[in-house]
């Protein structure tokens, strides 16, 4: 069979197919020939459409077991229904119903009804028929015609009077009463009893619609199942009138069963308008089914829907998904599941690559405002005991080295007689110092290494002072000039010509490092204008005429930071100021200021207590550093073997960091 | 008997060593109390000097001299004052700027007048053939081959360059062996620094030893 | 404002570089009070980091009720009578400066000398935390210098040979440094270049 193109959307679908692939409305039926089946039902309703017209009994037909609507079962059947059905039985048993074609097995009992026979309306009847009656239900599923409404002219006044005088409450409770005896009260709807009542037109009603027999003589197609051969006795119960309209203004759009018409002449009308309907007019070969578009066919009620659907005998469209899910007679729902567009999984983790992560994880150490400082734990106790026990050795051990060596005053040491160079050399820029000019003596370093300083710059200091060079005393740190001085306090003693007051001027902090001793270079005077106890350093004698600095006769460094003596070195030696520089440092600044005496920007240093051993050995001035060499080189040569023994065991053993590691991994 | 002052200082300074030795007995109260003084007493002693050397010296003197100009570093410094306050912290922005500008240049200026030719210098000054000539022994110029390569190794090591390498892309074999022979002269002067910092703090602690050794033999006798 | 820092750094930056490198009077005359000024300014951020300890930190534990605030205490306390001697005596008096020769130097020397036990202990485990070759060769050079500082090997004076080693061995340091001296100078130069161009810019907030 062809394929299926959907009217909603212009896709093709398979013939097969229900839905629409695409938008899942409801494909419309492919139109075929007609089966065998549907031909003979044809052929049958033919006949009784002549039969009718003939008034010719037509021999009863079996009646075709009636399947119940689709989702309905006993329990689900309405009590009007049910008492439809047993009214409808009632007159089977009396009058075999005849029903006239293959529809009916599938028809709604108000349509049933429209088929039935109808009692002829007499002519009284007919007259005081109220303009309700000539109100000629609209057929369902015609194409957008609705034939049997009531003309807006002369009969509407009468037609409101007529229904507003039906009412009344009393003749509807007694119209209630079905023919078994059984009083259903339906209160307010009187036209609950008009379901039972409800009778098809005569064939040849004179109250036939104008508008009616217009269509049908224009060759109008009526649906086939609303044919109905007049000629049907109406059933006994229909000889109660029905007086009462409780719903006038919706007569117009209710079937009968729910009209409020009166029954005799409601059925006699609808009874003639059917048999008008389906006598005469109506041909054999102008019965066609409706053609409806499938968004339309789509929007029908189930009731209406039921009827084509019965034909094929395909099960009810019963929704199985959704809310509607198993419930009858609903439209179905679209089928999303395939429509629906997934949303990308935005996950709520920021995704980011490794790279982005370290990144973001460094410049949060670096915003991070510095925390409080964390006292480390200092609890020994948390140490293993091996290494307590080590490290109480190592500290009895090196306290012996160091103690002992001074508590035993013949404790011997190997004096080294390799003088080294920086050591020499200092010696010789010193004694080639002229006394006329001041030596500028500028001190940084930490109390810490206080004394490892002052034991390495006294024998130098002692020379400048047993020269009688005057000293300008400086630091680059706040501390240092006091220590400074101090210092040169010592190293002066009690020399009878070499006096603090007259000889030494102390200039104080100098502030700004790298700053400070560029502006120093630049000018002195101007830098450091006043001394420590705020003299003006342009009133001295000795240091008055100072305008720059190759106006000193040195520039001797003290420091134990590697940093400022480069510094120093730099803007010094850099600025040209032609000086001669020398440096007193710590141990552990040595090996970074070796580099600046082998370029020759400085002309020579003394590092430690050995470079002051060698010096006082030099100048023949036995100091601290002659008087305590014993107790550093012990200490030293102790140190020495105890890292080798340590680094010997350690490569024996087997390192407790890699065996974690080892086990981590 | 009249107590000598000096007697009575070096008597806390001998009782500060010994509290500050008590920790090689573990942390204890008394090593808390000695740190904690001692950084009351450096930001005291860094403040009045900083009153007296920088703000008394610097500022008021040439004021009180009538110096116009000095109206300047007392605007400044009042400015750089308020960086004490989060909310007017940015008032002090341009003198930090200043600060860091003038400081900027002086350590370019040295750097390049001070190190850099220097050093450059100093390295080539073994195969200088003047200098050569009055040199005792051909040893100095293996000398100087093997400080120069040590310097370029060295330097081989803390590569400085800027260009970004693709992925798995390596530095070359010359290079990669040059930084190793650094990676030697690095370890050999760390390690030479490391014993001078050990030297270093050896001596304090004979010094100190010392000083408490002569303390008390100079109260016992 | 942020345009102003930029600005300011820069002009002074270029001033005081050009005047390393050019002997101009003029330029002399502009130098001159910029490094003055730096160097006063630079007493005063010094003082304004001190005021920020003490006050900032230390009082402000005693105002939250820290559990440390007994250290913070002492320290407020020692600031004070501190403080106020060196107002009241200056500190070129004698008696002022006993505070640092009496009291600094012997509680810092006396930490750096129980340090001293700390780094021995610590160097013990050299090949224990670094167990490949470059932690080797720190380790020999360890001891090799600690060997030459201690004056042992000074009786090499009547060998030669052995005199040429060991000063060989005492300059040997030397190219590392040079090499490490050159590099800090090149990262120097290059941090202070960006200074001076406006790239860094530290100041601005």
């Amino acid at each position: 069979m062809a394929d299926i193109r959907c009217l909603i959307c212009n896709r093709v679908n398979d013939s097969s197919a229900e839905h629409c692939w695409y938008c899942h409305t409801i494909l419309p039926k492919p139109t075929g020939p007609l089966t065998q089946k549907e031909r003979d039902k044809l052929a049958s309703l033919k006949n009784k459409i002549t039969s009718e017209n003939n008034n010719v009994p037509e021999p009863p037909v079996e009646e075709p077991k009636k399947t119940p609507p689709a989702g309905s079962t006993e329990e689900e059947v309405p009590e009007w229904l049910a008492r439809i059905r047993r009214l409808k039985q009632a007159d089977e048993l009396d009058q075999p119903y005849r029903p006239s074609d293959w529809i009916d097995e599938d028809q709604p009992d108000w349509l049933v009804k429209l088929q039935q026979p109808v009692v002829e309306e007499t002519p009284e009847t007919a007259e005081t028929s109220t303009p309700a009656g000539k109100f000629k239900k609209p057929a369902l599923d015609e194409s957008l015609q609705i034939h049997n409404l009531p003309r807006e002219s002369d009969d509407s006044e009468e037609y409101i009077a007529s229904l507003l005088n039906a009412i009344t409450p009393a003749a509807s409770v007694d119209r209630l009463r079905t023919p078994g005896g059984e009083l259903e009260e339906l209160v307010e709807n009187g036209w609950y009893n008009q379901s039972a009542q409800i009778q098809p037109l005569p064939v040849g009603s004179e109250d036939r619609d104008d508008l009616e027999s217009d269509a049908l003589s224009a060759g109008v197609e009526i649906p086939v199942y609303i044919e109905e051969p007049a000629q049907e006795p109406e059933p006994a119960v229909n000889t109660e009138p029905a007086q009462e309209l409780p719903f006038p203004l919706f007569v117009d759009n209710l079937p009968d069963w729910l009209s409020t018409e009166e029954t005799t002449k409601e059925s006699s009308i609808e009874g003639k308008l059917d048999a008008d309907i389906t006598a005469g007019e109506i041909s054999e070969q102008k019965i066609e089914k409706g053609q409806l578009p499938a968004w339309l066919q789509s929007l029908r009620p189930s009731a209406a829907r039921s009827i084509e659907e019965s034909a094929s005998e395909s099960t009810p469209v019963l929704d199985d998904r959704g809310v509607l899910a198993g419930i009858a007679g609903t439209l179905p729902g679209a089928n999303l599941s395939g429509r629906v567009i997934k949303p990308v999984d935005f996950a709520q983790e920021l995704r980011a690559t490794a790279q982005q992560r370290k990144n973001a994880d460094l410049f949060q150490s670096l915003l991070q405002a510095p925390d409080e400082p964390v006292v480390m734990s200092t609890d020994q106790k948390t140490a293993s005991p091996a290494g307590r026990f080590v490290r109480f050795i190592v500290t009895i051990l090196v306290l012996l080295a160091v103690i002992l060596p001074i508590l035993l005053p013949g404790f011997s040491v190997i004096v080294p007689v390799l003088f080294p160079t920086e050591v020499v050399n200092t010696l010789g820029t010193i004694q080639a110092l002229s006394a006329d000019k001041p030596v500028l003596v500028a001190a940084h370093f930490e109390a810490g290494l206080a004394g490892e300083i002052d034991w390495t710059a006294q024998p130098v200091l002692k020379q400048l002072v047993s020269r009688g060079i005057p000293l300008a005393l400086t630091s680059t740190n706040v501390q240092g000039f006091t220590v400074l001085q101090d210092m040169v306090a010592q190293a002066i003693g009690n020399d009878p010509v070499y006096s603090m007051d007259v000889n030494v001027m102390n200039l104080g902090y100098l502030p700004g490092g790298s700053i400070g001793m560029g502006a120093l270079v630049n000018d002195p005077l101007k830098t450091l204008p006043f001394t420590t106890d705020l003299q003006p350093v342009g009133e001295s004698a000795v240091f008055g005429t100072l305008n720059s600095l190759s106006d000193l006769g040195a520039l001797i460094i003290l420091t134990d930071n590697p940093e400022f003596a480069r510094i120093w070195v730099e803007q010094v030696d850099g600025g040209n100021a032609g000086l001669p520089i020398l440096a007193v440092v710590s141990s552990q600044a040595a090996p970074l200021v070796q580099p600046y005496f082998a370029s020759g920007q400085i002309n020579g240093y003394i590092s430690g207590m050995s470079g002051a051993l060698f010096y006082e050995m030099l100048t023949m001035r036995a100091g601290s550093a002659t008087a305590r060499f014993n107790s550093y080189q012990l200490s030293l040569l102790l140190v020495a073997v105890l890292i080798f023994a340590g680094g010997t065991v350690s490569l024996i053993l087997a390192s407790p960091h890699s065996a974690k590691k080892k086990e981590a991994g | 008997m009249r107590i000598d002052n000096e007697v009575i200082w070096v008597g806390i300074s001998f009782l500060l060593t010994l509290l500050v030795f008590a920790y090689l007995l573990g942390d204890n109260p008394f090593f808390r109390f000695a740190s904690a003084l001692l950084i009351g007493v450096s930001a005291g002693y860094f403040t009045v000097v900083i009153i007296y050397q920088v703000l008394i010296t610097r500022l008021v003197v040439p004021l009180m001299a009538g110096s116009s100009l000095a109206l300047v570093p007392l605007l400044l410094s009042g400015m750089l004052l308020m960086k004490l306050s989060p909310r007017f912290s940015p008032v002090g922005s341009p003198v930090m700027a200043l600060l860091v500008g003038v400081g900027a240049a002086v350590a370019v200026g040295g750097t390049v007048l001070g190190t850099l030719f220097g050093q450059v210098k100093g390295a080539l000054s073994f195969f200088d053939p003047i200098a050569g000539a009055s040199a005792s022994s051909p040893l100095r110029i293996v000398e100087g081959l093997i400080f120069l390569v040590g310097t370029l190794a060295t330097l081989a090591y803390f590569h400085f360059g800027a260009r970004e390498r693709r992925k798995g892309e390596g530095r070359s074999r010359l290079s990669t062996i040059t930084a190793a022979v650094g990676k030697v002269f690095i370890a050999i002067t760390l390690g030479a620094v490391f014993a001078g910092v050990l030297t270093a703090a050896i001596t304090a602690l004979i010094e100190r030893s010392d000083f408490i050794i002569s303390t008390i033999m100079s109260l016992v006798r | 404002m942020k345009v102003v820092n930029v600005a300011i750094a820069v002009l002074a930056g270029l001033i005081v570089l050009l005047g390393y490198f050019f002997n101009s009077s003029g330029l002399h005359e502009l130098r001159s009070p910029l490094l003055d000024w730096a160097v006063t300014l630079s007493g005063i951020a010094g003082l304004v980091a001190i005021l920020n300890l003490v006050f900032g930190v230390h009082l402000k534990r005693l105002r939250e009720n820290h559990p440390r605030k007994g250290s913070s205490v002492v320290i407020l306390i020692s600031f004070a009578v501190t403080l106020l001697a060196g107002i009241f005596l200056g500190p070129a008096d004698e008696g002022f400066q006993k505070l640092v020769t009496h009291v600094q130097v012997p509680i810092e020397s006396s930490l750096m000398a129980v340090l001293a036990i700390t780094l021995v202990f610590a160097a013990l485990k050299i090949l224990q935390r670094h167990r490949n070759w470059m932690g080797f060769v720190f380790f020999l050079s360890v001891i090799l210098f600690l060997v030459l500082n201690s004056g042992v090997l000074a009786f090499t004076s009547e060998v030669p040979f052995l005199r040429d080693i060991l000063s060989s061995l005492h300059q040997i340091p030397v190219a590392g440094a040079r090499g490490i001296l050159l590099g800090i100078a090149l990262g120097s130069l290059a941090t202070g270049i960006r200074v001076i161009i406006g790239s860094d810019r530290p100041y601005n907030g």
